[in-house]
């Protein structure tokens, strides 16, 4: 199982339902919004195979939907190194 | 993905400023203190009153390797600390992206030694997160005196930092504070703000208090400040300094860097606008006799 969060060195401030994320101490900020922005919180709440799911549940949205844009954004904030993978163990 | 076509709003900036420039500290080992605005504890100031800009307290010792670092990361140096309040205690710094930010080298007010001082400070720290980044912060005892004497300096500016810092406080929580104030030597600037001021007219920066707590002209200001030198040598650096026209100043009113001329221009019209400030000021004083 993966889980996503903020790579290190990135600063996040959420303000209403824009996300705004950036690497300190150079920049530039990155303007979250709409989808994008609910993607990130999704993104954070949880593992990786399941961002979709609570995509949905936070929009509404038909899965079927969702699915194809949320790996799209969820891969490209990661290739900004915006977001990094970290494993995490199972409890045993 | 859908980014960026909307401004950013300046508090989220100042948010990213300060987390900026705490994390450039953390990677320098440069000890900070974050004042004011987003860092102030919610009880003393709601998160809605953002200011303008981020104000840091920098350990005296540490400020070459932070200006440096800054600069290096794309600050620029807005005003010194020669140009900037009649205190001469902060230096401002422009970024592209995070906006301004004042470094403080000490606060106004506070008389102890500028190392001593922000040692007191750091060794009761808290620390706040401010966009992700953990920034340290004064204790609320502390930053309750600091929004006191900013009280005090800004001439009479955000009252209702002196109404949550002072006047609505406990009676224990005056105790420390004012404790606090005699540790820091700050009982000057304490008292202009809370309008005991005429209580230390013997001390030497009884006047530069006078003058920035009651709006003086910037002659009486500039007076206060030679008077409050604490040695000969630093009063004559402020008599030396002060004919010396600020570049960077001039060029934060014009907007872009002033040219040859109107550096001259502002050499020659200093002195008549001192002059007029002088007269204005003589004529308030005749018609309040």
């Amino acid at each position: 199982m993966t889980h996503l969060r903020p790579a290190p060195g990135i600063a996040v401030v959420e303000d209403g339902d824009v996300v705004y994320a950036a690497p300190v101490p150079d920049g530039p900020i990155a303007v979250l919004d709409g989808g994008a922005a609910a993607i990130w919180i999704a993104a954070l709440a949880g593992e990786r195979e399941s961002i979709a799911q609570r995509v949905t549940e936070l929009t509404g949205a038909p899965l079927s939907s969702v699915q194809g844009e949320v790996r799209r954004i969820v891969d490209d904030l990661v290739r900004r190194g915006l977001l990094v993978e970290h494993a995490t163990r199972t409890a045993t | 993905m859908s980014e960026s076509r909307v401004s950013v709003p300046l508090p989220v900036r100042l948010r990213f400023g300060h987390a900026a420039v705490q994390h450039l500290a953390d990677s320098i080992r440069v000890d900070l203190l974050h004042i004011k605005g987003a860092a102030v504890d919610p009880s003393l100031r709601p998160p809605e009153m953002h200011g303008t800009d981020v104000d840091v307290l920098v350990r005296p010792a540490h400020f070459v390797a932070l200006d440096r670092g800054m600069r290096a990361h794309g600050w620029r140096l807005h005003t010194t600390f020669f140009s900037g309040s009649p205190f001469g205690h902060a230096q401002t710094y422009l970024h592209d992206v995070w906006g301004y930010i004042d470094v403080h080298r000490f606060f106004p007010g506070v008389r102890l030694a500028p190392d001593a001082a922000f040692e007191r400070l750091w060794v009761d720290r808290g620390s706040v997160e401010i966009a992700g980044i953990g920034c340290p912060v004064p204790s609320t005892v502390a930053q309750s005196l600091l929004l006191i004497l900013n009280v005090a300096r800004a001439r009479g500016a955000n009252p209702s930092d002196l109404d949550a810092a002072w006047h609505q406080a406990s009676a224990e929580r005056r105790q420390e504070i004012e404790t606090l104030v005699a540790e820091l030597d700050a009982h000057v600037g304490f008292a202009a703000a809370v309008g005991d001021l005429d209580e230390y007219r013997g001390e030497r920066d009884y006047r530069l208090w006078k003058a920035v707590s009651t709006g003086g002209t910037r002659s009486e200001e500039w007076w206060g400040r030679v008077r409050a030198a604490p040695t000969l040598s630093e009063a004559v650096g402020i008599v030396v300094r002060a004919p010396l026209v600020n570049v960077d100043h001039l060029e934060y009113r014009l907007g872009r860097p002033p040219t040859r001329g109107e550096v001259v221009v502002e050499f020659v019209a200093r002195p008549a606008r001192a002059v007029g400030e002088a007269w204005r000021g003589a004529r308030r004083r005749g018609a309040a006799r």
